[in-house]
């Protein structure tokens, strides 16, 4: 609760640190008006009570300090001055720091604002600032009119994205589902036109059911449909949740440029246009650096001293302008300044002279210009300390391309110059595992992942030459990732590292060598000519610059279940995996068996009841029965029976599962002939599996 | 007669007496001839986007062996396609550089191993042997008498060689 409380008052101490920066910057600037002075009175005051109310005591006395300076400031006591501006900067920053756990000196401050207050309300006599009502400023207000507002933590907002991601992979499970509903349903018309052909009994009670089932598999399609569209959209709502205005930057930068100009003794304005148009957060937070960078190169390298820019006809102050607008599904960035503009020749020569190119003849302004983006170049005469720390333009291109966007460059020499960039509204950004196979790193989307296992080699099943593990009280069949990716096969260690990966109700254990970090990526997909890739979805460049394949695991447990799991043994080629049939009247218990049966990887054919099994073994060649006892039409025993007698199929073995434990049935079973009889209470999985291992 | 036949001769002359035809300009391409393991390639410069010094390339599973990788050109993905294997060739160990190729929005890398230099167009492209390399391949346009041989990039990036499209 405390936390939440100090969470709550982080973001608040913030909000009036900005706003009491945005009006002084104003007054700065000449913009004066009484209200305003109230407002930083109220500001100082309200920090100063919230900060006393969560005990953080040297916050709260450097408020009070700052709050007596405004108070001053209100009455006329004290001028308006550079340094009480500097002071005032001081003791928020102070606070700031303090925010962030940092040290700050509050007693050397309070001592600070002291003097001052007590040297300037002597010089009384001295200007007073005249408070002129024209002026008046415009805040970002932090309340928008008429709407109420809400203090979100970031990461309830990127969990709540994952959900979103989770519930469109359940509804593209439940689109394939559906699919094979309909492919079963045109199985099903076929028989029954075989049955009307051959004149059988049971055609209408097929007929109705055929009915049923198609109105069903109808009312689930509009089902999906409907789902599918609510989710699309609520994966567009929590998109624009993570939206923010880029006011947030902007705002940021009013200090900075100030305090950079003072530095290089150029005076200059910024003007903000468009701080309300929206963008993603995480390109917001990406593009802060790149932003600082550009608007620190406008101060240091474009604008000119005033001196200077007065002998060239220019105003004194000089402008710099960032603004931001949306177009389509981009947002537009712009930093312009009116300073020197760039000089092409100087770029042409340095590049010349750091080997960047060869001949400069045939280049056009635009190819120039393009060259300050190049890694390599510089044109100060010394790296100042502004802009030889941080990053140079390079990073800055850098960076935007790796945020999907442009950067561009305008310049007139001498009238100024102008960046322009344009940036995706939104990323699609995946939360993603990294795992190791063979030394090299793949990354696989974590919501398909169910748990993620550290086993000993001991703890593995083998049967036949399959290998399984426990979980959660079934048996899931492992098989390394390098046999799905169809690399070399590596070794395996004493500790196995296992990814339980699920979909469409099957769960497959992924054996890695390593698992490296979760990570949340910008998937891209690939193009033509790469139209579509086995097991692979697309890729993403990862932190250090390298492309990082990300995989498909709806492909990847389709794969694992053609290929059957793997033992230790080298991967064997199966020629054809094992055929089984299924013969079950619940859907339930068949639906299972079958994903048992898959997951080890068997082929499945199912059937409702004996006379289904009959038709079915007619038609397919199966290796092998798992049949339930009791069922309409023709049960287990009779259908065993049939079986056995029969000159064709009388090989093949049968595995009888019931719910019934009754000496008699067990003795019934085994004089008709199955092969083995399992109980369902009784039934594990292994077992079965063991089974139909030996049996076939 | 004899002033008949020189009036004959002399008009026999003016017909055939005609200004020699001006060559007809030959609209001339570039082309860029790269070495490629044993073969020396020849792209149409208009398609070249860039030629990059070949970093990381990282594999991409499930692909046929002519799909060398992928590699990040300013922060995309792009893929790289082994014109050797593509060829029946090996797979080549000596690349240096890639060869960014666009056309049509269709982006992939070739890599090389030297650049061998750009030369105009070629006016005359005859048909590889056949059962030599290239013989068959419709992106191969044809062979110079250097025995560069020319490559259709529009026919390889639109066409169905490169394509892969397979599901599990």
């Amino acid at each position: 609760m405390m936390q939440q409380l100090m969470e709550t008052f982080k973001a608040e101490a913030e909000e009036h640190i900005r706003r009491i920066t945005q009006m002084i910057l104003a007054l700065e600037r000449g913009e004066v008006n009484q209200e305003m002075l109230e407002e930083l009175f109220r500001e100082a005051h309200s920090l100063k009570g919230a900060a006393r109310a969560v005990e953080l005591n040297d916050i709260s006395a450097v408020a009070h300090k700052i709050e007596a300076l405004l108070s001053a400031l209100k009455s006329g006591d004290i001028p308006f001055s550079d340094d009480l501006a500097d002071l005032i900067y001081e003791g928020l920053d102070g606070i700031s720091a303090m925010l962030g756990d940092e040290e700050f000196n509050a007693n050397e401050f309070a001592h600070k604002v002291d003097s001052f207050l007590s040297v300037n309300e002597k010089a009384k006599s001295g200007e007073k600032i005249k408070p002129d009502d024209r002026f008046s400023t415009e805040l970002t207000p932090s309340h928008k009119a008429g709407r109420s507002m809400m203090y979100v933590d970031i990461s309830k907002l990127d969990r709540l994205m994952e959900r979103v991601g989770e519930i469109i992979a359940a509804k593209i499970s439940g689109e394939e589902y559906l699919r094979s509903g309909y492919h079963i349903l045109k199985e099903i018309e076929r028989i029954h036109r075989k049955f009307q052909e051959e004149r059988r009994d049971g055609v209408e009670r097929l007929e109705r059911i055929i009915g049923t089932y198609r109105d069903f598999l109808d009312d689930m399609e509009s089902i999906c449909r409907n789902i599918s569209r609510l989710s699309d959209e609520l994966n567009e709502d929590v998109k624009s949740l993570r939206l923010q205005p880029l006011s947030i930057l902007f705002d940021s930068f009013d200090r900075m440029v100030r305090d950079i100009s003072k530095q290089e003794g150029k005076k200059v304005r910024l003007e903000k246009i468009g701080g309300n148009t929206e963008i993603d957060r995480r390109i917001l937070e990406e593009l802060r650096e790149p932003l600082m960078h550009l608007l620190r190169n406008a101060i240091d390298h474009g604008i000119e001293r005033p001196q200077e820019r007065v002998k060239a006809g220019k105003e004194e102050y000089g402008t710099i302008r960032i603004s931001a607008r949306g177009h389509g599904d981009r947002v537009i960035i712009e930093v312009e300044d009116d300073g020197r503009g760039i000089d092409l020749e100087r770029i042409k020569e340095t590049a010349l002279k750091s080997g960047l190119i060869e001949e400069t003849e045939e280049m056009s302004e635009e190819e120039i210009l393009s060259l300050i983006f190049k890694q390599g170049l510089s044109t100060s005469s010394e790296v100042t300390e502004i802009s030889g720390r941080g990053i140079g333009l390079n990073a800055v291109w850098r960076k935007v391309e790796s945020l999907k966007g442009t950067i561009t460059v305008h310049t007139e020499l001498g009238k100024g110059c102008r960046f322009t960039l344009s940036l995706p509204l939104t990323l699609m950004i995946t939360k993603v595992l990294i795992v190791e196979v063979n030394g090299d790193r793949y990354a696989i989307p974590a919501s398909y992942i169910d748990r993620t296992l550290r086993i000993k080699r001991s703890e593995m099943v083998e049967i036949g030459d399959r290998s399984f593990i426990r979980h959660n009280e079934s048996l899931v069949s492992l098989i390394p990732l390098s046999a799905l990716l169809e690399l070399e096969e590596g070794d395996i260690g004493e500790e196995i590292r296992v990814l339980i990966l699920r979909f469409g109700g099957r769960a497959v254990g992924i054996m890695v060598d390593d698992l490296v970090v979760e990570q949340d990526i910008v998937v891209q997909g690939f193009s033509r000519p790469l139209v579509r890739i086995r097991n692979v979805s697309g890729a993403a460049i990862s932190s250090d610059g390298r492309v990082l394949i990300v995989l498909n695991p709806m492909d990847l447990v389709r794969t694992a279940c053609k290929l059957g799991s793997t033992s230790i043994s080298p991967l064997l080629q199966k020629a054809k995996p094992k055929t089984i049939l299924v013969v079950e009247d619940s859907i339930t218990t068949r639906t299972l068996e079958r994903n048992i049966l898959e997951s080890a990887g068997y082929n499945v054919v199912t059937a409702k009841d004996g006379v289904e099994a009959k038709e079915m073994l007619r038609r397919a060649s199966c290796d092998l029965v798992v049949s339930d006892v009791r069922m309409p039409n023709m049960d287990g025993f009779q259908l065993t029976s049939w079986i056995k007698n029969h000159p064709d199929l009388k090989d093949i073995p049968v595995i009888l599962v019931t719910s019934m434990e009754s000496e008699e049935d067990r003795r019934r079973g085994l004089e008709v002939g199955a092969d083995a009889y399992f109980i369902k209470s009784g039934f594990n999985q292994e077992e079965l599996l063991e089974m139909i291992e030996r049996l076939i | 007669m004899r002033e008949n036949a020189e009036l004959i001769l002399k008009q026999r002359a003016h017909l055939y007496a005609r200004p020699p035809e001006e060559p007809e300009p030959i609209d001339r391409g570039l082309i860029a001839v790269f070495r490629i393991g044993r073969m020396r390639l020849g792209f149409d410069v208009k398609f070249i986007d860039g030629i990059y010094r070949l970093g990381t390339i990282t594999p991409i599973p499930c692909t046929p062996p002519f799909i060398l990788g992928a590699i990040n050109v300013n922060g995309r993905v792009c893929p790289l396609i082994d014109i050797s294997a593509l060829m029946g060739e090996s797979a080549e160990e000596d690349y240096r550089v890639v060869v960014m190729i666009r056309s049509d929005g269709i982006e992939i890398g070739i890599p090389a191993a030297d650049i061998l230099g750009v030369e105009g167009a070629p006016e005359k492209l005859s048909k590889p042997e056949a059962g030599s390399i290239g013989s068959n391949e419709e992106f191969i346009d044809g062979i110079t008498q250097d025995g560069v041989l020319i490559l259709n990039l529009e026919e390889l990036l639109k066409g169905d060689r490169l394509i892969v499209m397979e599901e599990v």
